[in-house]
């Protein structure tokens, strides 16, 4: 199974890669006169941002799960007659500078808030998930308009909101809710920055945003200033032989979903000094377990990082008793990334964590190697008593 | 009892005996087959990590079987005679669709509210099956009173079914305001699991089985007046009003506290009175429910074990595989006997 899957991912990878190649080709071909400037993309496989002397090109990559889909964005400063909507071979054009959007995930907040460009957001779904202070405030002073649950988001009140520019994203090739907005005559961007394999790679989205305020050299400082934090932490932690083993996630049902050992979680996991228990595994996937299978190989973890919603150890318990048979839950070595859950049901860990992976580095290196972390606080992460 | 029933009888009862060693040798971490044996038959093992896999995940796991299996076997018996229907169910008469409206209420209702659920952790397996077994009894007990007011037994069918509609509809409105991440943990409720209950919740579950499996067999005699026709059982002597409502309390019983702690697990509960019926060719309850109990735990592990997949890490749904694997046996053992009907009525 392993085996195919492998096969599967090289073939549209090759064919991935293929296309891509065909787009510049042809790109080329029809102006050979511009020579576009790439911005420098270190971490990130899901976008770029290139300069040319009258617009910004972005491209979006395989912005869902399974998709191979690239879609071209052409930002304008000059007026620009006839802004297309077209997707596909044909760009979406846009009219810089941008005075307002609407964005659906919290995780595209911070980079506004980091950008100095809060102001600019005017509509979000269901507002009672945001948890930066500086948003709630705004929500609370009528500033950011609440457009409904995020699964039937109002239209009409898009349409009265009239942004500049919406950010979406999409968990699969089901784009009606997308078209239906830009049918209206307002551009939809997507983002993929949760699927980006590597912490630094959702960091590094700030970017992508910042293309839309001009603000690319704050965007690369702030960045820069984040990496090195995070590469800080990393060589100091990842010297240290000792590497105490962890585990992660709890069981739904009969299934246990665990990050594979190319995912997102296990990386984290490894940059700040421990050794992750399914780190061997090639998938960048979450992996759906059994329980005695965790069991058997998780029994005897030093710590057990990410327990979805749970708040205290007698939680745990109570849910499932056979938890209590984990070594790391014995010793009282269990973390939550709930020390800022909101108290609407948002949680700062998946809004701000994905653009400060430096942070959330830092906590992870503190349960592990506290005693090189003693001028550090836990953040986003706290002990379960 | 003729010979080649005796010894039908004395085949599935050695299935089930082997199905419920293989339940327990088989999983995702592998365990030697001797080291099985010398466990169950009382020994420790020097590896504690497999003792408490057997004993914490896989004992458990085989006992819930069995009396899931049982449990829904029996009630869709139950249902089938009391309806004269062979579409009947235990769910019928709305029982998993409260349960499904009680979970979802409390999973998604509950995380949009941030209150509920998101704070007592989702895997906190006592709220979901209180959840599950209010939504149950609410309906159940509108059926209850429903039936006891109403004489004939298909304008019941008929209020069970639109019971059903109706909450499923009220469950689709909660999907459609919530967040993706309760709206899956609700569809993974859905999905069932025989793997989440421990000592401590089978404390409760196998009493309750237990008891209703009991009480069912002692309904034998009136079950087979009443395939005959209401009338018929009048004739007899037999309280058709009273019995009907003990029908009604028992089945809630048994698929009420199933759905609460495993969620609602397809197709079992109507496949199982129709293979038994077909393999033994009879309606005469005093039969069919032992042999129902018996057949239903074993493909009840058989579908377990499957959904296990030996030897691999992953697992598969359970009611992905009671569907897929149930759905052909009854089809053809149907075709093979093609007096189906006949089989129904005795």
């Amino acid at each position: 199974m392993p085996f195919k899957l492998c096969w599967i991912s090289l073939f549209f990878t090759v064919l991935l890669v293929s296309c891509r190649n065909n787009e510049t080709e042809n790109r080329q071909g029809s102006n050979p006169v511009t020579i576009g400037k790439p911005l420098e993309i270190k971490y990130s496989t899901r976008f770029s941002v290139t300069m040319y002397s009258s617009y910004k090109e972005l491209k979006v990559i395989s912005p869902w799960p399974g998709s191979m889909d690239t879609f071209t964005y052409r930002l304008y400063h000059k007026k620009i007659e006839n802004p297309s909507q077209t997707t596909g071979s044909i760009p979406v054009a846009l009219q810089l500078p941008v005075s307002s959007m609407v964005c659906f995930s919290t995780t595209h907040l911070p980079y506004l808030e980091m950008l100095d460009e809060q102001d600019k957001l005017t509509g979000f779904p269901t507002t009672s998930y945001i948890s930066s202070a500086t948003f709630r405030e705004r929500v609370l002073d009528g500033k950011i308009r609440d457009l409904g649950p995020s699964n039937e988001i109002n239209i009409e009140q898009i349409m009265e909101l009239d942004p500049d520019l919406v950010i979406a994203f999409s968990m699969n090739n089901d784009l009606s809710m997308i078209e239906k907005i830009k049918r209206s005559g307002i551009p939809v961007i997507l983002n993929a920055d949760y699927l980006e394999d590597h912490p630094l790679g959702r960091a590094e989205w700030i970017k992508f945003i910042a293309a839309f305020f001009d603000k690319e050299k704050m965007a690369d400082s702030i960045f820069s200033e984040i990496e090195k934090s995070y590469l800080e932490t990393r060589a100091k932690v990842t010297q240290v032989k000792y590497k105490p083993s962890v585990l992660t996630g709890v069981v739904y049902g009969d299934t246990w979903f665990m990050p594979g050992g190319r995912h997102y979680g296990s990386i984290f996991f490894e940059d700040s000094g421990a050794a992750y228990l399914w780190s061997d595994n090639s998938s960048g996937e979450i992996l759906q377990l059994s329980f005695e299978s965790v069991y058997e190989k998780a029994q005897n973890a030093d710590y057990w990082v990410g327990v979805a919603t749970y708040g205290s150890l007698k939680d745990i318990e109570q849910a499932d008793e056979r938890y209590t048979a984990i070594k790391a839950f014995q010793e009282g070595n269990v973390y939550n990334y709930t020390a800022k859950a909101g108290p609407a049901g948002g949680n700062a860990y998946f809004e701000e964590g994905y653009a400060r992976p430096d942070i959330i580095l830092n906590d992870l290196a503190k349960i592990f190697h506290p005693e090189l972390m003693n001028e550090h606080l836990f953040y986003f992460y706290k002990k379960l008593n | 009892m003729n010979r080649q029933i005796s010894g039908l009888m004395l085949l599935l009862f050695i299935i089930l005996i082997i199905l419920i060693i293989l339940n327990i040798s088989l999983g995702s971490v592998y365990i030697p087959f001797g080291k099985i044996i010398t466990f169950l038959s009382g020994k420790s093992l020097e590896e504690k990590g497999w003792e408490n896999i057997i004993l914490q995940f896989r004992v458990p796991k085989a006992i819930t079987a069995v009396l899931v299996g049982s449990g829904l076997g029996v009630s869709g018996l139950l249902m089938q005679t009391l309806f004269r229907n062979p579409l009947a169910g235990p769910f019928v008469l709305g029982i998993s669709s409260g349960a499904s409206l009680g979970v979802a209420l409390a999973i998604l209702a509950g995380m949009s509210l941030g209150k509920g659920i998101t704070q007592l952790g989702i895997g906190g397996s006592w709220i979901l099956t209180l959840a599950a077994s209010m939504g149950a009894f609410t309906v159940l007990s509108v059926v209850i009173l429903v039936s006891i007011r109403i004489r004939d037994s298909m304008s019941l069918l008929i209020i069970g079914l639109m019971f059903g509609s109706a909450t499923g509809a009220v469950v689709s409105v909660l999907q459609f305001f919530s967040k993706a991440e309760s709206i899956q943990a609700y569809l993974i409720w859905t999905f069932g699991s025989l793997g989440g209950l421990t000592w401590i919740e089978l404390k409760v579950f196998i009493p309750v089985i237990l008891l209703s499996l009991g009480w069912a067999v002692t309904l034998s005699k009136p079950l087979n007046a009443l395939l005959l026709g209401d009338q018929y059982a009048r004739s007899l002597g037999l309280n058709i009003r009273k019995m009907r409502l003990a029908i009604i309390i028992v089945t809630s019983l048994l698929a009420g506290t199933i759905t609460a702690f495993c969620g609602p697990i397809a197709f079992i509960g109507i496949a199982i009175p129709h293979i038994t019926r077909l393999l033994f060719n009879t309606a005469n309850h005093n039969l069919l429910f032992p042999m129902v109990i018996i057949s239903g735990a074993i493909l009840m592990l058989f579908c377990d074990l499957i959904a296990q997949v030996p030897g691999m890490e992953y697992t598969l749904p359970i009611n992905a595989v009671t569907s897929v694997l149930g759905a052909p046996i009854v089809i053809w053992l149907v075709i093979r006997r093609r007096d189906f009907s006949k089989s129904f009525t005795g």
